[in-house]
């Protein structure tokens, strides 16, 4: 950018006094001005490492505790380790992506490549945008009356993965319909003017290009899944089973872990139901779970962006 | 020759692929309008309760019987006053810090701004809502207690900080974006005429970019209003007038969370809880319209 | 100008680079024409009654200013505006003995025969040896020594094999420029088209690219006939056999191309040839 207070020093001997004072001035306002955006950043970036300092800080103890990360919690969370709650998120983001990311994939690629003008692709496109903007409170409760009430599914993982994906499908279609707007229209004309279908086109050819970008987004997005609470209440429920059995193969079981129709209890509802506590065993297992929640969302980012660089890296050398 | 699909129908099970998942997403979100609508609606069509005394009464309490009505009392007034409430004042907070520092990452040193400012705002969005409560609960509210050297500390004020913190990491990168997307020509035309760099960034970048601003703003907003356990954590759950920025009191959505799961569905308490989630939808709705009017005007006005 | 052009077409027809005949027309035989065709984008009007002829073993250059339609006219003769939305073509395009620009046509198969390479090189990203075979094996071609061949036969066919062979499963996008486009043509060589369309082909290349592209379409006309659009005078008049002139949507003159360069007769014509405007 060119230094506009060169510029103006340059020319100022040739005004008049009070041009001269109006010129000063407003250099002044410059500087001022540079100087308050600046402690605006300072300050900003300031509270977020605070942020999570602070959480690391008041958590890390916690995650040397012999059994946090693998006993079961005990007196309704407020004693005992974390370690359903964590496989509980982790399973509920899976179940969540499994039903998410081909459904926000196919979604994109049709309004990227077959999406008609007209009434339906603006319906279509108008109900993602209001999907996106809802309160994840009332998606919760949308969730809780259809899949808990009227399927009958109860507090189920399920209930609660449904409820993510509708929350995860307009995030995650907006970065699929960019990834693959953003692959140059050559490569699409190539293959079709070699008698290829855009179905083939897509599939072979603009996924692939567009696979770093989708990938980085993809786990940006694994990490506001993971932290989401609001929308988990009334739908996966704010426990989970005494017992959970990880070897069970009997997928109908209340106490199989991989039992999809069984209630569960994600980090950040496990925070939010004790957060209030007085003893300070819970105290320290809310501080505890806020820092491996912290941990994992940290994971998150790191890792999308890692994933990204490395495919973009393997598929322009390779 | 392997014996193949012919490309023709691989491009219709391509187009009713793709066009059933896009179907699938749309059904389901006309299936939620509807629901919600139809569950909240109720509440007035079904169970008798006034509109004008759900909007303008101030006492809720789904609890007690209104002894005159046989009903619960569903007057949603302080809800809606205290949802409207911390949206504004977590705007007012957040948006001259998020401009501002949209503005210094922008113009005056983007190396830096790219490099470890992006990466660290976008950490920001990335940091549940409940661990923003949590911190609220424990360090805001602890401050505003000592500060104010009121007993609770919980309330609109506390509610309001830190939904501007969660709202801050959207609007200023929606903020960044507007920025940059202003022409590089306008900022060089007004450096050449003389005028500082400050002087160029507020006349002509932050006019220029002004309904995208606008945008990121009401985003931020949409944010706010729709934003539940954060607030939940540190507003205290009141559900009465509020009467200062430091009583306890409750919004839509916290009230939303308490409640919902106490009364069985199809109760007056319950539809009344669902009219309650009507509204929310309703403000999103509302919300979306406005950035579409915003939009299209700016659309208009660049011809 | 004109006499520049003169001088410069006997050099290239004494050249060693180029055996074939250009400048004028050497086939009867047509392998695809067009009647009245008319190209709308929505409401714009961008192609009007085009009917040209084009020759077995004939190259013929379509020219003019930007805008003028050439390329418009040139995605038309393999339906490729089909797949631009609000894209009108109307007339008829007549490819062995039948009109394909009709609803029930199969385009799949017709753009098999009717191949295209474009202005920027696009090989995908995948292997040189995939950038040949990802096609024909998405047309049903699974013989592994069948693919073996056809790209060997293709590469060859771009003169692109010796500099390649040792290292077909490399990246497409490890070559330089100019072999990225040969391998586009090497592509489109391995469908076996009957007629190749280019777009420009040599635009975002040097010179010495440019000139290997030019030998290249000489050396693979035989055949077939080849379409190219180009704002290059000295390719058209180096390369092609025959010349249209598109001017504002309409093709206003047609002719050897020998005949169009030294003897125009359309005024609009005469002014492009002597840079009145470009």
């Amino acid at each position: 950018m060119a230094n506009a207070t060169s510029v103006t020093t340059a020319t100022s001997g040739a005004h008049a006094p009070e041009q001269e004072g109006r010129i000063r001035r407003s250099m002044r306002n410059d500087k001022l001005a540079t100087g308050i955006l600046a402690a605006i950043v300072a300050i900003v970036m300031l509270i977020v490492v605070a942020m999570v300092a602070y959480i690391l800080f008041q958590g890390i103890g916690m995650l040397f505790q012999p059994g946090f990360l693998t006993e079961a919690s005990r007196s309704n969370g407020t004693e005992g380790g974390i370690a359903y709650q964590l496989f509980d998120s982790f399973y509920l983001l899976i179940l969540t992506l499994i039903i998410s990311l081909p459904i926000s994939l196919f979604g994109a690629v049709f309004l990227v490549e077959y999406a008609p003008d007209g009434p339906v692709t603006k319906i279509a496109s108008t109900a993602i945008e209001t999907l996106s903007s809802l309160p994840s409170i009332v998606v919760g409760m949308f969730g809780f009356l259809m899949f808990s009430v009227n399927f009958g599914w109860g507090y189920s993982l399920i209930s609660g993965a449904i409820a993510l994906t509708m929350f995860n499908i307009p995030i995650l279609t907006r970065v699929i319909t960019q990834a693959l707007e953003d692959v140059p229209s050559s490569q699409r004309d190539a293959c079709l003017a070699m008698g290829l279908t855009r179905w083939e086109t897509t599939l072979h050819v603009l996924i692939p290009a567009a696979m770093p970008a989708i990938v980085t987004g993809v786990v940006l997005s694994a990490g506001r899944v993971f932290g989401e609470a609001a929308a988990l209440l009334f739908t996966s429920g704010m426990s989970s089973p005494a017992r959970l059995n990880f070897f069970s193969l009997n997928f109908a079981s209340p106490t199989c872990a991989w039992n999809i129709f069984r209630p569960g209890e994600s980090l950040a509802v496990h925070i939010y139901k004790i957060y209030g506590e007085g003893s300070p065993e819970a105290q320290h297992i809310v501080w505890g779970t806020a820092a491996v929640l912290m941990i994992c969302v940290l994971l998150f980012n790191v890792l999308s962006r890692i994933a990204g660089k490395a495919l973009a890296r393997r598929m322009t050398a390779e | 020759m392997a014996k193949q699909m012919p490309k023709r129908n691989l491009e219709k099970v391509g187009l009713s692929v793709t066009g059933a998942c896009v179907a699938l997403v749309t059904l389901v979100v006309v299936a939620l309008i509807f629901m919600v609508a139809q569950r909240g609606l109720s509440t007035f069509f079904k169970d008798g309760v006034s509109i004008a005394e759900f909007f303008t009464s101030t006492r809720w309490n789904l609890a007690m019987t209104n002894e005159e009505t046989g009903l619960p009392f569903t007057g949603a007034l302080p809800l809606i006053v205290t949802s409207f409430a911390v949206t504004i004042f977590s705007t007012v907070i957040a948006v001259p810090i998020a401009i501002g520092a949209a503005i210094y990452v922008v113009e005056i040193s983007p190396k830096f701004g790219q490099k470890y400012f992006q990466p660290l705002i976008e950490l920001l969005v990335g940091i549940p809502s409940v661990v923003f409560g949590l911190i609220g609960f424990h360090v805001i509210v602890r401050a505003v207690r000592v500060i104010f050297n009121v007993e609770l500390g919980l309330g609109i004020l506390p509610g309001s900080i830190v939904l501007a913190l969660m709202i801050l990491p959207t609007i200023t990168t929606l903020s960044i974006d507007a920025l940059r997307a202003v022409p590089q020509s306008y900022r060089e035309g007004s450096l050449a005429l003389g005028y500082t760099r400050w002087q160029t960034i507020w006349h002509v970048v932050l006019k220029s970019a002004t309904p995208s601003l606008m945008t990121a703003v009401i985003l931020g907003m949409t944010r706010a209003f729709g934003e539940t356990l954060a607030v939940r954590m540190v507003i205290g759950g009141v559900e009465t007038m509020p009467t200062s920025l430091l009583d306890s009191a409750s919004t839509i959505t916290t009230t939303l969370t308490t409640s919902m799961a106490v009364y069985a569905t199809g109760s007056v308490q319950n539809d009344a809880l669902w009219t309650l989630g009507l509204l929310l939808m309703g403000m999103s709705l509302i919300f979306i319209m406005i950035i579409h009017l915003i939009g299209a005007k700016g659309a208009k006005a660049r011809g | 100008m004109s006499n520049d052009t003169d001088q410069f077409l006997a050099s290239v027809e004494t050249s060693e680079r180029t055996p074939r005949v250009t400048g004028r027309a050497i086939s009867n035989e047509v392998m695809l024409e067009t009647h009245d065709v008319n190209v709308y984008y929505g409401d714009n009007h961008a192609l009007n009654d085009t009917s040209l002829k084009f020759h077995t073993g004939e190259i013929t250059a379509l020219i003019g200013p930007s805008g003028c339609g050439k390329s418009t006219f040139l995605r038309s003769l393999n339906l490729m505006n089909r797949e631009i939305r609000g894209c009108r073509v109307t007339g008829e395009i007549i490819y062995r003995d039948h009109n394909i620009n009709t609803s029930t046509e199969n385009l799949y198969e017709l753009r098999k025969s009717i191949g295209m390479v474009f202005q920027q090189p696009n090989p995908f990203h995948k292997s040189i040896r995939e950038n040949i075979t990802f096609a024909p094996k998405r047309h049903g071609l699974k013989d592994k020594d069948a693919l073996d061949e056809l790209v060997e036969e293709s590469l060859r066919g771009a003169a692109l094999w010796d500099e390649v062979k040792d290292k077909l499963d490399e990246s497409a996008f490890a070559l330089s420029g100019g072999q990225q486009q040969r391998l586009c043509i090497a592509r489109t060589l391995a469908m076996r088209p009957d007629v190749i369309l280019f777009d420009e082909p040599c635009s975002a290349l040097d010179p010495i690219s440019t000139l290997a592209i030019e030998d290249l379409m000489l050396s693979i006309v035989e055949n077939r006939a080849i379409v190219i659009v180009t704002h290059n005078m000295e390719q058209a008049s180096r390369v092609s056999n025959r010349t249209a002139f598109f001017y504002m949507g309409d093709m206003v003159e047609y002719g050897e191309t020998d005949q169009i360069f030294q003897r125009p007769n359309d005024k609009r014509l005469n002014d492009y040839l002597t840079g009145m405007f470009s």
